[in-house]
């Protein structure tokens, strides 16, 4: 392949979503309101072609840097790639009548979730921090709008006022983090940083750099929801959009960590050190907020805000171990969370019935032999986020665990293990009041309606979630190849 | 010379604090104006002339004329006033103390000085040569970006999102 059409392939997937997304920008004018659904079935058509174009154009043995420096095409890339497209495929197909539902826009949605996807995709393959930057920003930007998708919602409003208000100022941390580092450097580019911190061993020790890098896991702590920067997530996921609230659980936590990942590995290798220490007690402080948060909700939609606090905080551990088992975790988990939770969100958007009425664990409250088709799935889901056996949940924390337990952090792992402990309570909450409890006035149970899209949708999760729970090998020997080209 | 930078230097910072303490948004604006035109001219003394231009005809003239314009349709007649308690105040000056003191610390801690760059990479044409050459790729991905920005706006801030259909039903 010659270089120029190389330039491209490695940029193709993002080409795709964005002419779909500007396709859909131009025909939902067109519209007539029944016909509106065609907007999302345009946006699933985009997501599943780039799909197929990252699948055709693999790079699995070489890392090459393409666009002037700007982007990896690797098969890092690629697999992050194909996370965040199965992502958006998911959760179109739970928009699909959601949308409908709650009289929402699809043109807007579709569109915007495209470029959200743009962002993820940017924030994984970039291989200079202005690039980094751009793509984070794209998928805020995104996010801030489809938090206060409901316009005439105030929950959904505040949702959105607060994570853009927040969301500014750490992107404005994150911002200074990298002028920092530019100013000390003299370069962007993660080689390039990498190559002038290599020289000097004085470089190390330096407050400058120490402040720049600092800065920047600031901005990314915030949209990972790490402790201490956590406290938007509850009240963001609780007012926005129940699909969406699924989607930014799984979408910008995913894209955090692989962006994270190849800043501290590709620009940072040397300094882990220095970091290891804040990484450990952001860990424990984020597993412990995240699960003891979550014991108190009574709204479901709060509850998994609170335990995605909880995760992101599991995920760290791969960081801390800082070796392939622990990162290949952190790919591995990224998947399995991805299939749970929006599987859980998923459930959870069709329970609430039009106007997001139903969101409260008592709401839920002897629905568990009247649809089955649904509470099994949701049972699963659950069950897998508290990490029990034959879920993917279990084997991604079994290899994240075992990956710090093996670098020697055994007060770490201790802790890990009862804060999981102290989730299974309230997955098992739901679970209970699902299948053990009466309703309050005999005979009151929600009604539940559903599309043949989103049960197909929550099955496919329910299936991915016991298939990597049985069968993880191919996925963890996929997530060790890709983390090779990090440089481990 | 030498003079002037100390001058517009301080004259920044007394228009940012100015700012903060001003009670009528018009001022409020105005001081921020008076911040920026100080920081442009710091550029410009630095030799790096294009950036010092763009500040004053992006931030000082356009931003300043939006913030203007927005402050008019808003509040005509200056009735918001803000109210800032002392606790509110303490909270502020010890945030930007500590921020202040961590950078004074890190900028003179460091054994690696910043050195200057060499000011021609401030012309123009070497601008130009690496925005369509190297960072072309960010450059052009910012359209997205702004695109986001104006969907945004416009879902924010149109109050009536109908369809053509059901214009028709209503009439």
């Amino acid at each position: 392949m010659s270089t120029k059409s190389l330039i491209y392939v490695s940029f193709l997937p993002e080409i795709i979503l964005g002419a779909f997304a500007l396709l859909i920008m131009c025909v939902d004018p067109f519209l007539k309101k029944r016909e509106k659904v065609f907007s999302t079935i345009i946006s699933i058509f985009a997501i599943v072609v780039a799909f197929i174009s990252n699948l055709l154009f693999l790079s699995r043995d070489a890392s090459l840097i393409t666009f002037n420096g700007m982007i990896y095409f690797d098969f890092y890339s690629n697999l992050l790639r194909g996370l965040f497209l199965l992502i958006g495929f998911l959760v179109s197909l739970f928009a699909f009548k959601y949308i409908e539902r709650e009289d929402l826009f699809p043109g807007e949605f579709s569109s915007l979730l495209l470029f959200a996807l743009i962002g993820m995709d940017l924030m994984a393959i970039s291989a200079n921090l202005i690039m980094t930057f751009i793509g984070l920003e794209i998928l805020s930007m995104s996010t801030y709008i489809l938090a206060g998708f409901k316009r005439k919602n105030l929950k959904s409003n505040e949702s959105a006022l607060k994570y853009f208000i927040l969301g500014g100022v750490s992107s404005a941390i994150l911002l200074y983090g990298i002028s920092f580092l530019y100013g000390f450097t003299g370069t962007l580019s993660y080689r390039g940083i990498a190559n002038v911190l290599s020289k000097g061993s004085g470089f190390i020790g330096s407050p400058l750099l120490f402040l720049g890098m600092g800065m920047i896991l600031v901005g990314f702590g915030f949209k990972i929801a790490l402790a201490p920067f956590h406290v938007w997530t509850p009240d963001v996921y609780e007012g926005a959009p129940t699909v969406v609230s699924g989607f930014m659980s799984v979408g910008p936590k995913a894209a955090g960590y692989a962006a994270l990942l190849r800043i501290v590995f590709q620009i940072f290798p040397f300094t882990l050190p220095l970091w290891r220490e804040l990484f450990v007690y952001s860990a424990i402080l984020t597993m412990l907020i995240g699960n003891l948060g979550a014991i108190i909700q009574k709204n479901v939609k709060r509850l998994l805000g609170y335990s995605s606090i909880a995760h992101a905080g599991y995920m760290l551990l791969g960081i801390i171990a800082a070796d392939v088992m622990g990162m290949s975790g952190i790919i591995f988990y990224l998947f399995a969370y991805l299939f749970m939770n929006l599987g859980a969100f998923g459930v959870i958007s069709i329970f609430e019935g039009k106007g997001e009425k139903f969101v409260t664990i008592d709401d839920y409250r002897g629905i568990g032999f009247k649809y089955p088709q649904l509470t099994f799935p949701l049972s699963i889901f659950l069950l897998s986020l508290a990490g029990i056996p034959l879920t993917a949940g279990f084997v991604g924390k079994f290899v994240l665990f075992g990956a710090a337990l093996m670098e020697n952090h055994m007060g770490l792992v201790l802790i890990a293990i009862l804060a999981s402990l102290i989730s299974v309570y309230y997955y098992l909450k739901v679970i209970v009041y699902m299948f053990m409890k009466s309703p309050i006035i005999e005979g009151e149970e929600i009604e539940v309606r559903y599309s043949g899209v989103a049960l197909f949708s929550v099955l496919v999760c329910a299936f991915f979630v016991l298939y990597l729970g049985l069968f993880p090998s191919y996925l963890l020997n996929l997530s060790k190849e890709a983390v090779v080209f990090l440089g481990i | 010379m030498e003079i002037l930078i100390y001058i517009f230097a301080i004259l920044s910072v007394l228009f940012a604090i100015n700012m903060l303490i001003q009670k009528k948004m018009i001022n409020v604006a105005l001081s921020l104006l008076g911040c920026m035109v100080s920081i442009a001219v710091l550029f410009i003394y630095l030799y790096a002339t294009f950036v010092g231009m763009l500040q004053l005809i992006v931030y000082a003239g356009s931003v300043m004329v939006l913030f203007l314009i927005i402050i008019t349709l808003l509040d005509p007649f200056g009735k918001i006033k803000y109210t800032f308690t002392s606790r509110l105040w303490t909270f502020f000056v010890s945030i930007i103390g500590l921020i202040f003191g961590l950078l004074l610390y890190v900028i003179y801690g460091s054994e690696k000085k910043v050195e200057a760059i060499n000011s021609s990479h401030f012309s123009i044409k070497a601008l130009s040569d690496r925005l369509f050459t190297i960072y072309l790729l960010p450059f052009e991905v910012i359209s997205i970006l702004i695109l986001v920005g104006i969907i945004g706006s416009i879902y924010f801030g149109k109050k009536n999102l109908t369809d053509g259909d059901e214009d028709e039903n209503n009439a």
